[in-house]
């Protein structure tokens, strides 16, 4: 008890509190205060009664919901796992091997320019491309790499190919800042050392880059979890993941309070995967 | 070029005709050098003058334009270098941020496919040498700058090269320490036996620790020589200003054939020597400050000047002089200060000898 006012007079004094206000302000009143308010309704009876677990009860008893929750975290792990392997590469190849700056602009631009695009628009390009009769299918057909036209809108690799085309590029910005910023004399000295290309590599650049790779993937992953649009138009209504579950319920049942207890469990889902990740995070200093 | 110390018949490192520019500018512009078993040679100079560039270029970071480096014989100007027989301590250490000090230091050996028992073993050993034993479990960043430096020595010498090049290796240390780990290296390396060339712009730390000190200027060698050597007999006047406080005297051939140069009423008069000979030939001489005592008036050849400045360094008292215009400077010891005061006349004097006469070309 003791430490208590010694803790508030090193609160008082560390945190410069005007500078703090705003974004405070701002957070209790577009996060904190809606976060609370699907809280309360999740464990509040619909009939304005008192406190009940029964929206919870009702979740997680129905083994369709946990289908749906497996769905939405494969589609979240595939799309988080294709956009690392594919990013890695792409952020390397901008910061290390395109030398002219005028030309590392430009792609960075050209990687950022889709993020300006509205979702809808982007999500519905993809509905054209991934048709039957789509630039896609036409063009493996053509080639004679397959006979009938694939089924992407409303499968799963649909919903994939758009999450991983809409959230590549915060891996590749995330990784690519990180190895940007790996001192290119300790590669010098891995090399003094008498270390080949490759590893220094795998001793040097990877280890280094790891982190920023590690913060896109988890970026992606939350995204790729709570997407909403992208999944709604590229499944055609065939397949449903938790957001639009969710989604249902505050906009065509208006359960507020069974959509409440849906959001509050892929909310601590997500929480739990991130924190397990976490723990695992072969980045983390050993001390 | 000063040949290269003896007993060696084939120099370690032979550097032919190195050049390499940078744009426009000439980085190096043709250096030739040849550094032996076993010395520890100093490349010195103000930045800009190309000495890290050479450095680079011995290391392989750098690839010359033209030019042939070859370490033991064998030329090595086109390998890469992981591939040459080498180490270096780098400016601000470079130290993997991500290894422990262990991992650090094991680095080479592992490359080299040692058993890790083994590196262990040596790992251990080399920390010792450097005196820091119980630091292997720690990060780079839980040390300060003086150990790292010292790790950074020991992930080199543990690979046990037959040349280490350090640049600016005590750049980012305090004085204390700076002076400290220069007697520490060159006991080092006296010890090892291995061939150190290091890059400084400190003369003084290059005049501590050196046998042999390059002195470079615009990407070309001004000056290579025993550091006392350079000191004494610089063969220019910027080897004479970058090293040491040096008073030049332009001084012009009498009729009688001597080189003069009036301050004041007296003259500096020094013989003249090798082939140029003739009336209003014109040279450089040079006079150290601890050259110049102060004297009476009656001292022949005696000079009147005024005092401008004292300098006091503590062990060392640096006056500065007018004497007719002629900028000088005189270094006492410390005890001597409270003699000088701004604003005072006095007279000073030098032995003839004392004064080095810059070779004919010196500019």
């Amino acid at each position: 008890m003791t430490r208590l006012p010694a803790f508030l007079g090193a609160l008082r004094r560390d945190m410069p509190w005007p500078l703090l206000a705003a974004p405070l302000l701002f957070f209790a009143a577009f996060f904190a205060f809606p976060l609370a308010v699907v809280l309360v309704a999740s464990v509040t009876a619909a009939d304005g009664g008192g406190l009940t677990l029964a929206h919870y009860a009702r979740v997680l008893l129905d083994a369709y919901h946990w289908d749906i929750l497996w769905l939405t975290l494969r589609i979240a792990f595939v799309t988080t796992a294709i956009a690392m392997m594919l990013g890695y590469p792409l952020a390397y190849y901008l910061v290390r091997v395109v030398e002219a700056r005028w030309l590392r602009r430009a792609c960075v631009v050209l990687l950022v320019i889709p993020l300006f695009t509205s979702n809808i628009v982007r999500s519905f390009g993809w509905m054209v491309l991934l048709g039957r009769v789509g630039i896609v299918n036409e063009t493996l057909q053509g080639a004679g790499l397959i006979e009938r036209p694939i089924r992407f809108l409303g499968s799963e690799t649909g919903i994939v190919i758009g999450l991983v085309y809409i959230l590549l590029p915060f891996v590749v910005l995330t990784t690519g800042n990180a190895i940007a910023a790996i001192d290119r004399r300790l590669e010098e000295a891995a090399s003094d050392l008498g270390a080949g290309p490759a590893q220094r590599f795998r001793t040097i650049v990877w280890p280094l880059s790891l982190p920023g790779l590690l913060s896109g993937a988890v970026i992606v992953f939350t995204l790729a979890v709570s997407a909403y649009v992208t999944p709604a138009l590229l499944s055609s209504g065939r397949v449903t993941v938790f957001s639009m579950l969710i989604y249902q319920q505050y906009a065509s049942v208006f359960d507020f309070h069974y959509g409440g207890a849906l959001s509050v469990v892929l909310l601590v889902a997500t929480l739990l995967l991130l924190w397990a990740a976490a723990a695992i995070d072969p980045t983390r200093r050993r001390t | 070029m000063t040949a290269p110390v003896a007993g060696a018949a084939l120099p370690l490192l032979d550097i032919r005709d190195v050049a390499k520019r940078y744009g426009r500018v000439a980085a190096l512009a043709g250096v030739s050098l040849e550094i032996g078993q076993g010395e520890f040679v100093a490349l010195l100079g103000p930045s800009g003058c190309g000495k890290t560039t050479l450095l680079r270029c011995i290391a392989g970071f750098v690839a010359p334009d033209s030019g042939m480096i070859a370490i033991d014989g064998i030329d090595v100007t086109a390998l890469p270098p992981h591939r040459r027989p080498l180490n270096t301590v780098f400016q601000n250490y470079a130290l993997f941020p991500h290894m422990t000090v262990a991992e650090n230091v094991g680095y080479g050996p592992a490359r080299r496919g040692v058993p890790r028992a083994e590196i262990a073993r040596e790992v251990d050993a080399a920390l010792a040498m450097v005196g820091l034993d119980g630091f292997a479990p720690r990060r780079p960043s839980q040390l300060s700058g003086g150990q790292q430096q010292r790790v950074a020595l020991a992930r080199a010498l543990i690979n046990r090269p037959r040349l280490l090049l350090l640049d600016e290796p005590l750049g980012a240390l305090d004085l204390k320490l700076r002076k400290q780990m220069q007697l520490e290296l060159k006991r080092l390396q006296a010890r090892l036996g291995i061939t150190f060339v290091f890059v400084t712009h400190d003369q003084e730390e290059a005049m501590t620790m050196a046998d042999r000190i390059v002195v470079m200027e615009g990407g070309s060698i001004a000056q290579a020589g025993p550091a006392t050597e350079i000191y004494a007999r610089p063969c220019s006047r910027f080897v004479a200003g970058f090293i040491g406080e040096a008073n030049l005297l332009d001084l012009v051939a009498d009729p009688d054939g001597r080189l003069r140069a009036r301050i004041g009423g007296a003259a500096i008069v020094a013989p003249l020597s090798g082939s140029g000979s003739g009336v209003g030939l014109s040279r450089v001489g040079m006079l150290r400050a601890e050259a110049l005592r102060p004297a009476t008036a009656d001292v022949p050849d005696a000079v009147a000047a005024t005092v401008t400045d004292v300098v006091d360094t503590g062990g060392q008292v640096l006056v500065h002089l007018d004497a007719a215009g002629i900028a000088l400077m005189m270094r006492r010891l410390g005890d001597a200060r409270a003699a000088f005061a701004a604003g005072q006349r006095i007279h000073v004097a030098w032995s003839p000898e004392a004064l080095h006469v810059l070779p004919e070309q010196a500019g």
